[in-house]
């Protein structure tokens, strides 16, 4: 049998663990491990070079501690990191019997120069291939990193028409995201990522296919009750009607939100499945008048389902479906609007569901009763603060995904602290595959100023 | 409107399913309006319906409905104890290789070596971790399915 074992990821091991002696005491400093997962650093000291009698210091989240101590005797330090997810489990910086040894200083020899900057770096730009499980990568289009000392500090970073290579065939989405201390800034101007599910439609339009069945009880799907249902009886001719069920209500999404996802719910089932009654499925976005063509697009696919004799819950589109992502794919065919769909497209009274029960249904007499007609949108309100970007190849076709504009980020800065700011670049796919995708960045900046205090 | 698939000769998936406006298709329309069409690799042809790309494929130019993993392998339980030595088994008669995509483990947690393929019929899973785990399986014709195991 195949064995699919998870562990704990193990705290990183200390590094750059070294020491200052100072008067009143012992300034101890280490690497920041924040992007190794540590969350927090355990102090460990003893007057003898033997770990096992050491004791607790202190456990800080910071890169440095000051030990206090005026007796000029010399001590002996380990450290060790606590995971991200809280688990100490990783290794000491140093063995059993090779502690840090450092004494209290009598005499002050050295002041540190004021307003000193250093350590600036503008980073190559980084390729990402072989893009795997869960098919997103991140490519560093560059970093600024720089310890500020204290006073006035202006740093200025800019590159352009940078690039970064992702494999994939199934280019979904681009996002650019900022990272500072090598962290992830979700919130740095706000923003979430939503879903919003609407079950109720505030219209319905029946498309009549010329026999004297007409649906049935429609206001009963317009609930979240799951045992209401509307319901349409194939005639003798052997068709029923279409239903266009629309004008959800997405206003509560803002106007500046990214569309990343579309998800469809259709709770159903039939009286008779021995002529397999089928019903098509598809979304209608851009609002034209119904049922005129302009609705839908032949491009877009839709769904046939196979109606079961108990009622069952079908859902197209939505992330879990990681190779479906109708929404994904959601990409409009009219040449002069190439981009994905908009929160004006699902705002718009128009954006619905429509609903074909198909010509193959027997015996004639047959009811389908649908009990929910559901959309959800996901979306983000994140911001990317790039001047613009854009990619080639993109999911057969070369369409160009422009970001929002650039925003000057400020930051305020603490002195004696190490900042490494970056912008990276994130090609999502719905699977990993060969393709070569181009991702490049134009103008892309950040400028970082600290205000006097 | 017309319903036509474009699929795999080798293989009978569909990689395409569509409703166009059109009176009727041949080799130069689907050329005009898939630019990546392989007429060596690849085959059209029209449908009474629309055709699933995900619950359907191609066997001897007949629309067949693609079996369900459920048939062959089914998961024995769907929340396990997070205490490294709780299991939960997918097995026993997955395809031969099954392909492992889209895994999701819980945060602060690892696992060594990636698990790509299982060719041995079956899946055990076990976690020290606290979370919900997913991943698809993939197998041809079977359809792709997500699986969840919730560890406690």
């Amino acid at each position: 049998m195949t064995n699919l074992f998870i562990t704990h990821i193990p705290a990183p091991t200390p590094t750059g663990f070294t020491k200052q002696q100072t008067i009143g005491g012992i300034k101890l400093l280490w690497d920041n491990l924040t992007t190794s997962a540590a969350s927090s650093y355990l102090l460990y000291s003893s007057t003898i070079n033997d770990r096992d009698t050491a004791t607790l210091v202190a456990e800080v989240s910071e890169t440095d501690y000051f030990y206090a101590t005026t007796d000029n005797t010399t001590i002996y330090f380990w450290l060790r990191c606590r995971s991200a997810w809280g688990q100490v489990n990783g290794d000491w910086s140093s063995g059993v019997n090779a502690g840090l040894s450092s004494q209290t200083e009598l005499v002050r020899t050295v002041d540190v120069i004021p307003n000193a900057i250093s350590n600036f770096i503008i980073a190559e730009s980084v390729g990402v291939n072989n893009i795997v499980s869960p098919y997103s990568a991140y490519a560093p289009i560059f970093n600024t990193s720089f310890t500020s000392s204290g006073g006035r500090t202006i740093i200025d970073a800019s590159y352009d028409n940078l690039s970064a290579t992702f494999t994939s065939n199934n280019l979904n989405t681009m996002l650019a995201r900022v990272y500072q201390r090598n962290l992830l800034i979700d919130n740095f101007y706000g923003g979430s990522d939503t879903s919003l599910q609407k079950t109720v439609f505030g219209s319905s339009q029946v498309e009549p296919h010329g026999d004297s069945n007409p649906w049935q009880n429609l206001a009963n799907i317009n609930t979240a009750d799951l045992n209401q249902y509307a319901d349409v009886t194939w005639s003798a001719t052997g068709k029923a009607d279409g239903l266009y069920l629309y004008n959800y209500d997405f206003s509560a999404i803002p106007d500046d939100a990214y569309i990343y996802d579309v998800k469809l719910e259709i709770v159903m089932d039939a009286s008779n499945i021995s002529g397999v009654p089928k019903v098509f499925v598809r979304l209608c976005w851009d609002g034209s008048d119904f049922p005129t063509k302009g609705g839908d697009d032949s491009s877009l696919v839709g769904y046939n389902i196979t109606a079961s004799a108990t009622k069952l819950n079908y859902t197209f589109g939505g992330l879990a479906e990681s190779n479906l992502s109708w929404a994904g794919r959601f990409i409009r065919s009219t040449a002069t609007d190439l981009h994905r769909i908009s929160v004006a497209d699902v705002k718009d009274s128009k954006f619905g569901i429509r609903i074909f029960p198909t010509n193959d249904i027997s015996p004639a007499g047959t009811t389908l009763k649908i009990y929910r007609a559901a959309i959800t949108v996901s979306y983000t309100t994140k911001k990317v603060i790039w001047d613009h970007a854009f990619a080639t190849n993109l999911y057969r076709s070369n369409y160009a995904y422009v970001f929002n504009p650039y925003k000057t980020l400020t930051h305020q800065l603490e002195n004696n602290h190490n900042y490494t700011y970056r912008i990276d670049a994130m090609a999502e796919t719905s699977t990993p595959a060969t393709d070569i995708v181009n991702i490049y960045a134009q103008n892309c900046f950040i400028n970082v100023q600290e205000v006097k205090r | 409107m017309i319903n036509y698939i474009i699929f795999t000769k080798s293989s009978g998936e569909i990689n395409n399913s569509v409703t166009a406006v059109a009176d009727s298709i041949d080799l130069a329309y689907i050329q005009l309006m898939h630019p990546d069409f392989d007429p060596v690799l690849q085959d059209f042809m029209e449908t009474t319906d629309q055709v699933s790309t995900i619950s359907e494929y191609v066997v001897s130019g007949v629309i067949t409905a693609r079996p369900l993993f459920s048939t062959v392998a089914t998961l024995n339980k769907s929340v396990i104890t997070a205490d490294n030595t709780d299991s939960a088994t997918l097995g026993s008669g997955l395809p031969n290789p099954t392909t492992v995509v889209g895994l999701q483990i819980p945060d602060g947690g690892e696992y060594t070596p990636a698990i790509t393929t299982i060719t041995d019929g079956s899946l055990v899973i076990k976690s020290a971790v606290a979370g919900q785990i997913s991943f698809n399986l993939r197998a041809f014709p079977y359809q792709n399915q997500l699986f969840t195991v919730e560890a406690i």
